[in-house]
């Protein structure tokens, strides 16, 4: 029985949020209308002067948001649906049960991440095709994609144990913490945006660098072992706040 | 008769509200014992607590021998109160969550209680009543062989035929097992013939309890009973 939990529990929690998305046909309708947009967009004004590919990943801002969401979404979902009889009475230790939660979140943030740089890489490449850029172009842009791709996944474990800890401290006997977890959602899941501002004081254009750092920076090297360690942190406390101060 | 559960001086507060206020019971091996009492008496919570939802400010409890924990409750089968089913659920991905991840789960079992009680396994939990979510997650909980069964208001908020259907799956699975079962319910006439063994609680302690025939002989049916205590 023990064999194979770990994966159950992760298949259920994946699943979950898989089935509804498929659902949601209008959610459809949206990203369909929203490529429709950007395939207009490249076609009419791609090839003008002052126009940047890079541009294309300012959606990305919002992804420490989104990822905080699929974790926090996880929790929320077991008080909101009134679920969380069947989830934590399962026979297993709830360090296990958020894991399995977090490893599901982590999934989905991989499949939004692969979907959406996906989607930039293949309108960069129209956009080539349409334009006649340059090999040049087309390298600098994937440099700083891969930038911005790198950021966000650096920043993800934080954001999965800060969403984690946040939907657990809603029905805790710690709610008086919620404050703190939304102000850090507020302030860190804007990281992106804070590393841009520190490297353009002016106004976006010609001058405008988009790049965050170069990818032998030590920045990565360094922040790495720190954010895991403070997601390691995060995730320890919702684990303890689950097994102890939960109000029911 | 062995106990099954054993609980001193249980008690337990939300805020101002004494939910448990020193209970003492002791619920026999093998029986189908009612928890009865009205609303806030602190039926729920004592089954809370049987899974370790809800620990107690004092008293002990012992179930099975052992105190409660997550991996006491591979041998206890659960309904909570209030619940609802995971609404992207299909009945047959209900059944294959058991499978998966309920010690004790028979998937045939879940399949034909699922059919019995008049069920789809292609139906989607978010788009069926109450008496049919119910009913599903009755048979979630009926299919596991473990020793103790908890249900905590199985019939609330349902019809009629659910709760029917409901009785007779509970009459046939006690009769197929040999389990210790624990069922808080308000619906006592429905199902007084489904008890050996009565707990009536009363703002958070045992008011009275005692097997079910030796209660009829001495003061009525359990309805009856019921009546004398709380009107």
């Amino acid at each position: 029985m023990e064999h194979g939990t770990f994966a159950a529990l992760f298949r259920h929690e994946f699943h979950m949020d898989f089935r509804r998305w498929r659902n949601l046909k209008w959610a459809w309708i949206y990203v369909a209308a929203l490529l429709v947009l950007a395939l207009a967009a490249l076609t009419l004004w791609g090839g003008q002067k002052g126009f940047r590919l890079e541009f294309l990943l300012f959606a990305t801002y919002a992804f420490p948001y989104l990822v905080f969401g699929f974790s926090y979404r996880s929790v929320k979902r077991e008080w909101t649906g009134s679920t969380f009889g069947w989830w934590l009475t399962l026979p297993y230790s709830r360090a296990r049960l958020l894991l399995a939660k977090y490893a599901a979140s982590l999934g989905q943030t991989g499949i939004a991440l692969a979907a959406y740089f996906g989607a930039v890489t293949l309108l960069a490449l129209y956009n080539a095709a349409v334009h006649g850029a340059s090999g040049s172009e087309l390298r600098q842009f994937a440099e700083v994609a891969v930038q911005y791709l790198l950021i966000v996944a650096f920043i993800s474990p934080f954001m999965l144990s800060l969403g984690l800890l946040t939907g657990i401290l809603v029905r805790s006997h710690w709610k008086a913490l919620l404050p703190l977890t939304w102000v850090a959602f507020g302030v860190l899941g804007n990281v992106l945006n804070w590393l841009n501002l520190a490297r353009n004081s002016g106004p976006a254009g010609d001058d405008y660098d988009p790049t965050l750092f170069p990818l032998e920076s030590p920045v990565y090297w360094l922040g790495v072992p720190a954010i895991l360690a403070l997601a390691s942190l995060l995730l320890a406390g919702a684990v303890k706040v689950c097994n102890k101060y939960l109000a029911l | 008769m062995k106990t099954a559960i054993h609980a001193a001086n249980l008690a337990k507060r939300y805020g101002k509200r004494q939910a448990l206020d020193g209970l003492d019971v002791s619920i026999p091996e093998f029986a189908v014992t009612a928890i009865l009492g009205p609303n806030g008496a602190g039926k729920s919570t004592f089954m809370r607590m049987l899974t370790g939802l809800v620990t107690p400010d004092r008293g002990t409890l012992s179930i099975l021998g052992q105190h409660p924990s997550w991996r006491l409750n591979a041998s206890i089968s659960y309904l909570p109160d209030r619940a609802r089913w995971f609404e992207w659920h299909r009945v047959a991905d209900a059944v294959a969550w058991g499978a998966g991840l309920l010690p004790g789960f028979d998937r045939e079992r879940a399949l034909a209680l699922v059919r019995d009680l008049g069920l789809d396994a292609e139906m989607e939990a978010r788009g069926m009543s109450k008496g049919q979510e119910a009913r599903l997650m009755l048979a979630i909980c009926l299919a596991r062989d473990v020793p103790l069964l908890v249900l905590d208001e199985p019939f609330s908020g349902i019809d009629m035929i659910s709760r029917e259907k409901i009785v007779a799956a509970l009459i046939d699975s006690f009769a197929e097992r040999r389990q210790t079962v624990l069922i808080c319910t308000h619906e006592i006439a429905e199902t007084e013939s489904l008890f050996d063994y009565a707990v009536f609680m009363k703002d958070g302690r045992n008011a009275l309890s005692g097997h079910v025939e030796q209660l009829r002989a001495e003061r009525g049916s359990v309805q009856d009973v019921y009546r004398q205590l709380y009107s």
